[in-house]
C-alpha cells in the first residue's frame, strides 16, 4: 500500500522484497481439490513437521506462501512458545490472509479512557475515519451498514449471505442482546473501475481463497497495490532482497539506505535513498530495527526510549465452540463451503457500563457459523468405524455449527522481543529473535468468560453433542501479532508518532502491525492500511516542506 | 534515487544448517553452490559447564562425489531453544520415576494456554559448533561459525528419549524455577543413551 501511495504522488520507490515472486499459473492451486492429490491436501507424511512446523495454516497446496523454518529461527523462554507465521514472498501473507476487515472505534483507540489500562492511541476515530474510507474503496470490502456504535459502519460492497445455521446462530444471539453480523470481507461481491483497471474479478464462491485467489476477488497486494504502483512507472520491485540493517547518517542519525543480502546469490548490496518505510510485518520490522544499531542509535534504531520491542500482543482463541444442529441432520449436501465468511459477533463485554464485566478488562467476539465444507469434521469426533461410522458422518456432516473467540489480550511492556542473547542467526547471518510472551489471568478470564458465552449462543440456537473448547490458543496462533513499535504522543514512552514516523530517525517510517497500540479484539488489516495512507500523505507534506 | 554498492566476498561463510535426529544423530545437508554434502554430528557426551548444554562428538561430511572426511571432539553449545506448538513425548517408561518433573501449581477454574508450562516441549535447539575447517572436511566453504538448528522430530523410540530428555533439561536449567539437582540427572540419562 506504501508503494502505491508513494509512487502515485510522484516518488520513485524501491521495493525491497524479502522472498521471490509468484506465478500464479504455477503456484496459486485455486482450482485444485485436494482428492487431486494422493495426500488429499495434507502432503507428504512428516513434511510439515520436518520443514514449516510453525506454519501453521500452510496446506499442501499453499506452502510455497509460507517461509521455511528450516531457514528462519527465533527462540523463546522455556515453556513459553510463540507461534510465528510468515511469509516471504511478493505479496506477503495478503495471499492467504483471513480477509476480515474492520475498523477500530474510539472504544478501542481510547480504551485506557474507558479502562485505566495503559495509554490511549494518539488517533482518535475521527482522525483516522477518512483513511478507512480509502482503504475500504482501494481493496473492496464486503459487508452491511449494521449501525453499531461500536463497529463503525463503512462503504461496503453488497455483504454475503448467512447460511440458514447463521441465522440460527444470529436469531440466539439477538435473544441474549448480542449483536451477530455478516462478517466484513475483503472480497468483491461488486466491481468497481479502480478494480477492473487491474484484472480483480468479483468473487466466484470456489472457497479456496487461501490457495491463492486468481481473479483478484480477494485484496491481496499481488493483483492490487503493487500492479497500481507498477503502473506509475516510478516503483521497482527487487525481489530476494533480505534486509540485514538500516544504515544511518553518523552525523544527523537518519537513514541514508539499507543493507541487503541477495537470499539466493548471498551477495552482500546496499541501497539508499531519502526516506525508509519498514513494512516487513510487525516482528520482521522491530528486528530490522533492533538489527539497526549505529552511534546515534546503540540500542537499535528507535529505540532511544526502551519501549522497542515490547508491548507485544496477539489476539487470542481457542475458546469456544462447536455442535450440530439438530433440524439439518441427513438434509441433502448444499455448496455452503465456498462463501468463506461465516458470522461474527461483535463484542459485547465492556462496551458500557451496563455490559462491565467484573473479572476482566477489554472483550472479545466470536467468528464462526454454520456452513457445510468440502472436509467432514464430524468425522473425527464420532465414534466407531465400518457403514454405521459412515452414516453417522453422512447424517451430521451436513448440520455443523462452532464459535470461536477472537480475543483481545493486553498489551504490557514485560511482553517483548530482543534480539536473541545467545547469538542465534539465520541462515544468512542476520542475528534473530527472542519471543518472551504469555497470557495474564486477564486473557484467562476472558477465555473462561468466552466458552461459557459461546455455549450458550450455540444452545440457545438449538445446537445439540455441544463441545466446549476451553484452552487459549498460544501466543501467534492468531497470525495477528502487533505492537512492539508502538505510536504516541511521548518520545520516551513510544517508537513512532501518530503518523508511524520514528522519532529518532524522521526520514523512517515504521507502516505495518509493529505501531499498534493495543490490540483490540478485532482482525488489524484495515486499520494498517488506513494508517499507511494517512502516513504516505503526511510523508508527501512533509518531504514538500523540506523536513525530512 | 537509490544506487548499488557491491561489495567482494571471500570463501562463502556458512552460518548455519537445519538437522533432524536420526537415532543419537543429528543428519542434514550442507548446500554450497550445486554441490550437497550429506553432515552428520554425532554426539557421545553431554556436559553443562557454565550452565549451559554442551554436546561432544564426531562430525562426519560426505561429499557428492562419496568421499567421506570426519573431525573428532567436535563441542556443540545450546545457544537457545524453540518452543514447541505440539505436546511433548511421553515420559520414557524405563525412567525413574524421580526424573519426573514437579508438576505445577494448579491454576485453578481459569483455561490454560496450548502447549505451555508443563504441556511444552522444545521444538528446535539451536547449536553452535566449535569452529570447522571446511577444506579439511572436504566443504569448499567458511564453517568457522557454524550453528545447527536441531529440529526434533522424533521418530523412533531412542529419538523420542532423547526429545523427551532435552526438552525437560531446558526446562530445568533454563525455565522458571531452575533445578540444577533434576539437570544433571537428565544430564546423566543423555549419557547414558548418547554411550549405549
Amino acid at each position: 500500500m506504501a508503494a502505491k501511495e508513494l509512487a502515485e504522488r510522484g516518488f520513485e520507490v524501491l521495493i525491497l522484497e524479502a522472498g521471490p515472486r509468484l506465478e500464479p499459473t504455477r503456484d496459486f492451486a485455486m482450482n485444485k481439490f485436494a482428492y487431486e492429490s494422493m495426500y488429499r491436501g495434507f502432503g507428504p507424511p512428516g513434511w510439515k513437521q520436518r520443514e514449516q512446523w510453525m506454519q501453521d495454516t500452510a496446506g499442501e497446496f499453499s506452502r510455497n506462501f509460507y517461509i521455511n523454518d528450516t531457514e528462519h529461527p527465533y527462540t523463546t523462554d522455556p515453556g513459553k512458545p510463540f507461534l510465528w507465521v510468515r511469509a516471504r514472498v511478493v505479496g506477503g501473507k495478503t495471499l492467504h490472509w483471513g480477509r476480515l476487515s474492520w475498523r477500530l472505534s474510539d472504544l478501542d483507540f481510547k480504551a485506557a479512557t474507558h479502562d485505566g489500562f495503559d495509554v490511549d492511541w494518539p488517533i482518535d476515530y475521527k482522525e483516522i475515519e477518512p483513511y478507512y474510507d480509502k482503504a475500504e474503496e482501494w481493496i473492496g470490502v464486503s459487508g452491511n451498514r449494521d449501525g453499531l456504535w461500536w463497529q463503525p459502519d463503512g462503504n461496503f460492497l453488497p455483504p454475503m449471505a448467512l447460511t440458514c445455521g447463521d441465522q440460527l446462530l444470529k436469531k440466539a444471539s439477538a435473544k441474549m442482546g448480542i449483536s451477530l453480523i455478516q462478517p466484513r470481507v475483503a472480497m468483491l461481491t461488486a466491481v468497481k473501475p479502480h478494480h477492473a483497471k487491474y484484472g480483480r474479478a468479483k468473487c466466484h464462491y470456489c472457497g479456496s481463497c487461501g490457495e491463492g485467489c486468481t481473479v483478484g476477488a480477494m485484496f491481496n497486494s499481488l493483483s492490487s497495490t503493487l500492479p497500481a504502483a507498477m503502473a506509475t512507472k516510478r516503483c521497482t520491485l527487487r525481489t530476494n532482497s533480505i534486509v540485514r540493517h538500516i544504515n544511518v547518517d553518523e552525523n544527523t542519525g537518519k537513514a541514508k539506505g539499507v543493507a541487503v543480502v541477495d537470499r539466493v546469490t548471498r551477495k552482500e548490496l546496499e541501497f539508499f535513498g531519502k526516506v525508509v518505510i519498514v513494512a516487513g510485518s510487525t516482528l520482521e520490522s522491530t528486528r530490522l530495527l533492533l538489527n539497526s544499531k549505529s552511534s546515534k542509535h546503540p540500542n537499535g534504531l528507535g529505540n532511544s526510549s526502551g519501549v522497542l520491542g515490547h508491548y507485544l500482543v496477539d489476539h487470542f482463541g481457542g475458546t469456544g465452540a462447536s455442535g450440530v444442529l439438530p433440524m439439518f441432520a441427513g438434509r441433502d449436501t448444499v455448496n455452503e463451503d465456498g462463501k468463506s465468511s461465516g458470522v461474527f459477533v461483535t463484542r459485547f463485554r465492556n462496551l458500557d457500563k451496563a455490559t462491565k464485566h467484573p473479572k476482566f478488562l477489554r472483550g472479545y467476539g466470536f467468528e464462526g457459523g454454520s456452513s457445510i465444507g468440502s472436509f467432514p469434521g464430524v468425522a473425527r469426533r464420532t465414534p466407531g468405524f465400518g457403514s454405521e461410522f459412515k452414516r453417522q458422518v453422512r447424517r451430521w456432516y451436513v448440520a455443523p455449527v462452532g464459535l470461536t473467540t477472537r480475543a483481545a489480550m493486553l498489551s504490557r511492556f514485560e511482553n517483548y522481543v530482543e534480539i536473541d542473547p545467545g547469538g542465534v542467526v539465520d541462515a544468512w547471518g542476520i542475528p534473530v529473535l527472542r519471543v518472551h510472551i504469555q497470557h495474564s489471568d486477564n486473557e484467562r478470564e476472558m477465555g473462561k468468560d468466552a466458552a461459557e458465552m459461546a455455549a450458550e449462543i450455540l444452545e440457545k440456537a438449538g445446537a445439540e453433542q455441544i463441545s466446549v473448547s476451553r484452552q487459549l490458543t498460544v501466543p501467534g496462533r492468531i497470525i495477528h501479532e502487533l505492537g512492539t513499535a508502538r505510536m504516541g504522543n511521548d518520545p520516551k514512552k513510544s517508537v513512532v508518532n501518530k503518523f508511524n514516523q520514528v522519532w529518532d530517525a524522521k526520514n523512517v517510517f515504521v507502516t505495518d502491525g509493529a505501531a499498534y497500540v493495543g490490540s483490540a479484539n478485532q482482525n488489524p488489516t484495515l486499520t494498517i492500511l488506513a494508517l499507511t495512507i494517512r502516513a504516505c500523505e503526511y510523508l508527501t507534506e512533509e518531504m514538500k516542506r523540506g523536513n525530512l | 534515487m537509490f544506487t548499488q554498492k557491491k561489495n567482494a566476498t571471500a570463501l562463502q561463510k556458512l552460518h548455519s544448517i537445519h538437522v533432524l535426529p536420526n537415532g543419537r544423530e543429528f543428519i542434514g545437508k550442507i548446500e554450497i553452490g550445486r554441490g550437497s554434502y550429506q553432515f552428520t554430528f554425532t554426539p557421545n557426551s553431554a556436559a553443562s559447564p557454565n550452565g549451559k548444554l554442551v554436546l561432544t562428538g564426531a562430525i562426519k561430511v560426505k561429499a557428492p562425489g562419496g568421499q567421506q572426511r570426519a573431525v573428532e571432539n567436535v563441542t556443540a553449545t545450546l545457544l537457545a531453544t524453540q518452543g514447541s506448538i505440539t505436546g511433548p513425548p511421553p515420559m520414557p517408561r524405563q525412567f525413574a520415576e524421580s526424573l519426573r518433573p514437579p508438576l505445577p501449581e494448579p491454576s485453578g477454574s481459569l483455561p490454560l494456554t496450548d502447549w505451555t508450562g508443563y504441556q511444552g516441549s522444545v521444538a528446535v535447539m539451536y547449536l553452535k559448533l566449535s569452529p570447522l575447517n571446511g577444506r579439511a572436511l572436504g566443504v569448499p566453504a567458511d564453517l568457522s561459525y557454524l550453528q545447527i538448528n536441531a529440529r526434533l522430530y522424533s521418530t523412533s523410540e531412542v529419538e523420542r528419549d532423547l526429545h523427551w530428555l532435552y526438552s525437560a533439561l531446558t526446562e530445568a536449567m533454563h525455565g522458571e524455577r531452575p533445578n540444577e539437582q533434576l539437570a544433571a540427572d537428565y544430564i546423566g540419562a543423555i549419557n547414558r543413551i548418547l554411550k549405549a
